[in-house]
């Protein structure tokens, strides 16, 4: 706890407006222990979890922050990079791990040159392994920003990719 | 909790009679029955985590199969903690938990010291089926003494606990979950905490480590003593740990002395003094206008001789001696000794010097140097009161106990303080006020507390007075004086009175403070009012005892007065020095230049002393201006006792030999004394001790052999308490609140967690924390002066400027700063003006 502040400006990221975390706490003044409201908040105000935004958190509701994070990287619910234009969730549950979706996703990644759960450096990807999405007859299925497609294969899951990224650039 | 009644159970057919508050584990450490268990703790919350505890329990003819860790004892169970079945479940749990463990041993530094190794070993586990899979975490080593290797983890969590729950910092968690859950600092930042090592101490494996000890050593290699810690007050048991001759490390035990296995980072890592470069190894004179080597025949001759001239020449007032708080009692003695019987009655110490009303106040009051109380009686308080005080910088271990106590008891905690000190992470009970609003907002809070249930004023001076008389004060008063609005003070109060019984701790701030005496006084009535107790505890580890053996110009040991000396004199020992009065000054085992207020001052008036004899373990500012330098031992070079803040004396032990040819102070007084034509009949430390016993009466019983005698605290408790329902007039009662436009910002120095007295700065690892002075400015602040954390700041008074590093935290609030003190570099004491009452400075990029 010696060092909060310090370590805050370190980690000062300029881009986030940070006000937006004291607002969510104001709204929440009489709350008391439990975290997690406070952090789906935020979540939905941001998208993800915001380093600061844990720092912040962490010294105004006087939880260390080493807890708060504990918590924050625990559900996975909670997100602690921000989300690109694009999610990209690909299924690997029991039917579209048969039909090959580790391919997808090792396509993915290497062509963002990302690992899973992260985003691409140009903001626009996230890629995600998840569980059974109940699309088992698309399989391999994936969302993209929360659309099914299905019957992919590596090849066209890349060429997506590469037509979003041309759209997102322009 | 416990409740107190007993019960009797049976395990393994031994029948065991417990607390009936105890879990099975705790009953299993009393029968001396081993449990594998990884993860408990009885000092911590309990966890449950590892499994390995498994018994069978029986109760009313059922078995089921338990954690004994968890399990409450129940009258009349039969507990069975190695059957076949039972065995086999701890094979199958010791499987997993091996298969996810890398098997380092070789290499390890916790082998031979490592719970995982005794409980395999234990469990017979030889190679498991399932594939050994180790995580390939890096080491972390990003910081210097504490060691990550978060492959060896076995996730048990009692770091994560003594962090919160004791040391109260919550540095460490645990991040992640699953398979890839790690026990460490969040996103992986450097580790940045107190340092106190308490952490590696629980860990049960090798995964958090004393990164000093590196290589240096295994368990089955040290020789280990227990003896004091030679910091601060609170007289932790350290345990050395040497290998051949050579010191390694200092760990602790949960089961030896007051600290119950915690210590600071001082105490753990602040032990390599010892072998610093900085030791003086041999005697020295002043000849040939430069100090040279020599015997000690010599010194002790030319120095013998130089005393007894100035005695003959200037009468004994000319001489005089200023002596540190961290001797041994046997030192102190024999050095106050042997300077009385050769007419020498100037003997002072620094804390006496900086605040001769405070202690002979105190004395008045208290009938001893301090109000004591026995550290097992704070879990009989009603409520924690800190006043002016950073504890858990302070007294590091007060700390830790005080959190126990409010975690076990649900004591409540209340904090008031001129700064944002903290104590735990969580939500605090806090007033903050300003500095030198003191007695006012005690004497506010007295008002509260309805002595006089009707009146809205109370009596500034004496709040047991008729509240109408001057000076009186009403709340409005009080608030704007103190900053603290009514409400606050109000709501102090009503906890405080809820609660009851409060023990109030006023810290180094008010220790230090001009009007400290009145600040006791104030805070004793308080404390009288609610029926609790008023504790100042002492700055080092044997400033109890140095007084108690008589090292002060106004009381011999046993606190025997000295006639026709003035409590409280006129002019000091300094200013004496200045004029050229003080012919000889000895100085033993301090250093006034660095770690005396206005050190300026201090080092032009030495200069006017003709002859200077330094006793010291290294060089000092003070060693350059002395004529002849004895080399002394340090407190692990040698056997001695210390006393601490309960008045409790506990010896020291010799853990390795004297380096070069040091030797202590007894044993130097012992053959100055032959050369002064006095002769001291000692053949040992030990008969020092005999002697203290016979001539000071708080110490009947005492000697080297009697060991018990360090598990009682010393006698003077009696004296204390009958005067304990005294109430205290204030004597000052006008506000020493200064605007000083041109230095706006007050300033406040004291130690930091890292450092104290002339010890720490000759610890490398100490250095390595903490290298240079700092002051902690808040960040409104900063913004307005345009300054930023880690910026070089020049900090000046109206008196003198040191460079520091800035370190921008909440700790500060408006208008307040912290400063660190015994750096001999840029010693903040040399900012204060020994005429003013607070320090105010500025502050600005170097
Ligand atoms: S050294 Fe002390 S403060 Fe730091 S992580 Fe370990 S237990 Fe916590
Ligand atoms: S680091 Fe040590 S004490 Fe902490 S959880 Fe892991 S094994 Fe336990
Ligand atoms: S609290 Fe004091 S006595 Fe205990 S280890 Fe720290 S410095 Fe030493
Ligand atoms: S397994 Fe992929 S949608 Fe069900
Ligand atoms: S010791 Fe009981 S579960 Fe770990």
């Amino acid at each position: 706890m010696n060092d909060l502040s310090s370590a805050v400006n370190n980690t000062a990221d300029n881009q986030i407006n940070i006000d937006h975390v004291n607002e969510i706490l104001d709204s929440n003044k009489d709350f008391r222990g439990g975290a997690i409201p406070v952090l789906q908040k935020i979540q939905i105000k941001y998208g993800y979890l915001p380093k600061e935004s844990l720092y912040l958190v962490s010294k105004r509701l006087r939880i260390p922050l080493a807890h708060l994070v504990g918590v924050a990287s625990f559900y996975a619910q909670f997100r602690m990079s921000p989300r690109g234009k694009y999610m990209i969730k690909i299924c690997c549950g029991t039917a579209c791990h048969v039909k090959g979706s580790i391919k997808l996703v090792d396509r993915a990644l290497e062509n963002l040159e990302i690992e899973a759960g992260e985003t691409s450096t140009d903001n626009l990807f996230t890629v995600e392994r998840v569980a059974c999405i109940g699309a088992c007859s698309l399989a391999p299925a994936i969302t993209l920003n929360d659309v099914a497609a299905g019957h992919l294969n590596a090849d066209q899951l890349e060429k997506i990719i590469a037509d979003l990224k041309a759209d997102g650039l322009s | 909790m416990s409740n107190n009644n007993m019960i009797t159970i049976t395990i393994d057919g031994t029948e065991v009679t417990i607390d009936g508050g105890k879990k099975i584990y705790d009953a299993c450490i009393q029968a001396g029955i081993y449990l594998p268990g990884l993860c408990y703790d009885p000092k911590l919350t309990r966890f449950g985590g590892c499994r390995m505890c498994v018994v069978d329990v029986t109760s009313r003819g059922r078995t089921r199969t338990k954690w004994a860790c968890c399990e409450p004892v129940k009258e009349g169970i039969n507990v069975s903690t190695n059957s076949e079945e039972i065995r086999k479940k701890r094979k199958v749990i010791m499987e997993f938990l091996l298969a996810a463990h890398p098997l380092d041993c070789p290499t390890c530094n916790a082998s031979g010291d490592c719970s995982l190794q005794d409980a395999a070993y234990f469990v017979e586990q030889k190679r498991g089926r399932i594939p050994i899979k180790r995580r390939n975490e890096p080491l972390l080593i990003d910081n210097p003494v504490i060691e990550r290797d978060y492959n060896k983890c076995i996730m048990c969590g009692k770091c994560v606990s003594i962090c919160d729950e004791i040391q109260g910092n919550g540095a460490i968690g645990f991040q992640k979950r699953g398979y890839w859950t790690e026990v460490g600092t969040p996103f992986r930042i450097p580790l940045k905490c107190d340092f106190c090592g308490q952490c590696l101490h629980v860990c049960p494996v090798g995964s958090f480590q004393d990164h000093t000890e590196l290589y240096k050593g295994h368990a089955w290699e040290y020789e280990t003593t227990s003896t004091i810690c030679p910091y601060c007050s609170v007289g932790c048991t350290v345990v050395a740990n040497v290998k051949k001759g050579s010191f390694v490390k200092i760990t602790s035990n949960d089961l030896i002395g007051v600290n119950n296995g915690n210590l600071c980072a001082k105490g753990r890592f602040g032990h390599d003094f010892v072998q610093a470069e900085s030791r003086l190894t041999q005697p020295a004179v002043y000849k040939h206008s430069k100090q040279e080597d020599c015997t000690w025949s010599e010194i002790l001759e030319i120095t013998a001789n130089n005393i007894k001239k100035t005695i003959q020449d200037y009468g004994p007032d000319s001489v005089a001696v200023i002596a540190s708080e961290t001797m041994t009692n046997e030192d102190a003695f024999t050095l106050q000794k042997l300077f009385r019987s050769i007419g020498i009655n100037n003997l002072q110490t620094l804390s006496n010097l900086n605040n001769p009303e405070l202690n002979s106040g105190i004395f008045e009051k208290f009938g001893a140097l301090a109000p004591l109380l026995d550290y097992n009686e704070l879990s009989s308080a009603g409520s924690f009161f800190f006043f002016g005080c950073d504890a858990s910088k302070e007294n590091p271990v007060i700390a830790n106990m005080v959190r126990v106590v409010m975690r076990d008891k649900k004591i409540p905690l209340y904090i008031a303080n001129c700064r944002n000190t903290e104590f735990t992470p969580h939500e605090e009970e806090r007033i903050l006020y300003k500095y030198g609003s003191e007695t006012h907002l005690l004497a506010a809070l007295m008002l509260k507390l309805s002595v006089f249930p009707n009146s809205e004023m109370v009596n500034v001076e004496n709040p047991f007075g008729s509240p109408g008389t001057t000076p009186s004060m009403n709340m409005p008063t009080a608030a704007d004086i103190s900053g603290v609005s009514e409400e606050e003070i109000a709501d102090m109060a009503k906890g405080l009175s809820g609660a009851g019984k409060p023990v109030i701790f006023l810290g180094k701030e008010i220790h230090d403070h001009k009007r400290s005496t009145d600040i006791v006084a104030a805070a004793t009535n308080l404390a009288n009012f609610l029926g609790g107790r008023v504790i100042l505890y002492r700055e080092y580890c044997n400033s109890q005892g140095v007084n108690d053996m008589g090292i002060s110009p106004t009381h011999l040991p046993n606190y025997k007065k000295v006639q026709d000396v003035d409590l409280a004199p006129a002019i000091d020992l300094f200013e004496k020095m200045k004029l050229g009065k003080i012919k000889t000054l000895v100085v033993a085992d301090c250093d006034p230049i660095t770690h005396f207020n206005d050190g300026k001052f201090v080092q032009e008036a030495m200069s006017q002393t003709e002859f200077i004899v330094a006793l010291s373990s290294f060089a000092t500012s003070t060693t350059k201006l002395a004529k002849t330098v004895f080399p002394l031992t340090t407190s692990y070079e040698r056997d001695g006792s210390f006393t601490n803040n309960e008045g409790r004396v506990q010896l020291i032990r010799k853990v390795i030999e004297p380096i070069g040819s040091s030797r202590p102070i007894w044993e130097i007084m012992k053959d100055l004394g032959s050369n002064l034509g006095i002769e001291m009949s000692y053949n040992n430390c030990e008969d020092v001790a005999n002697e203290i016993s016979q001539a000071v009466e708080a110490y009947r019983g005492f000697s080297h052999k009697n060991i018990a005698f360090g598990s009682q605290v010393a006698k003077y408790k009696a004296m204390s308490d009958e005067k304990h329902s005294l109430n205290f007039t204030i004597k000052n009662v006008e506000q020493t609140e200064q605007i000083d436009v041109k230095f706006p910002i007050t300033a406040i120095i004291g130690n930091s967690l890292y450092h104290l007295g002339a010890l720490s700065r000759h610890s490398k690892t100490l250095n390595n924390i903490e290298p240079r002075v700092s002051v902690e400015l808040g960040p409104d602040d900063a913004k307005n002066l345009e300054l930023n954390d880690g910026d070089e700041v020049t900090v000046k008074s109206k008196h003198g400027a040191i460079k520091a590093l800035l370190k921008v935290d909440n700790r500060s609030p408006i208008g307040v700063v912290f400063i660190t003190k015994n750096f001999e570099v840029a010693p903040a004491l040399h900012l204060i003006d020994r005429n003013d009452s607070v320090l105010k400075v500025t502050i600005a990029k170097s």
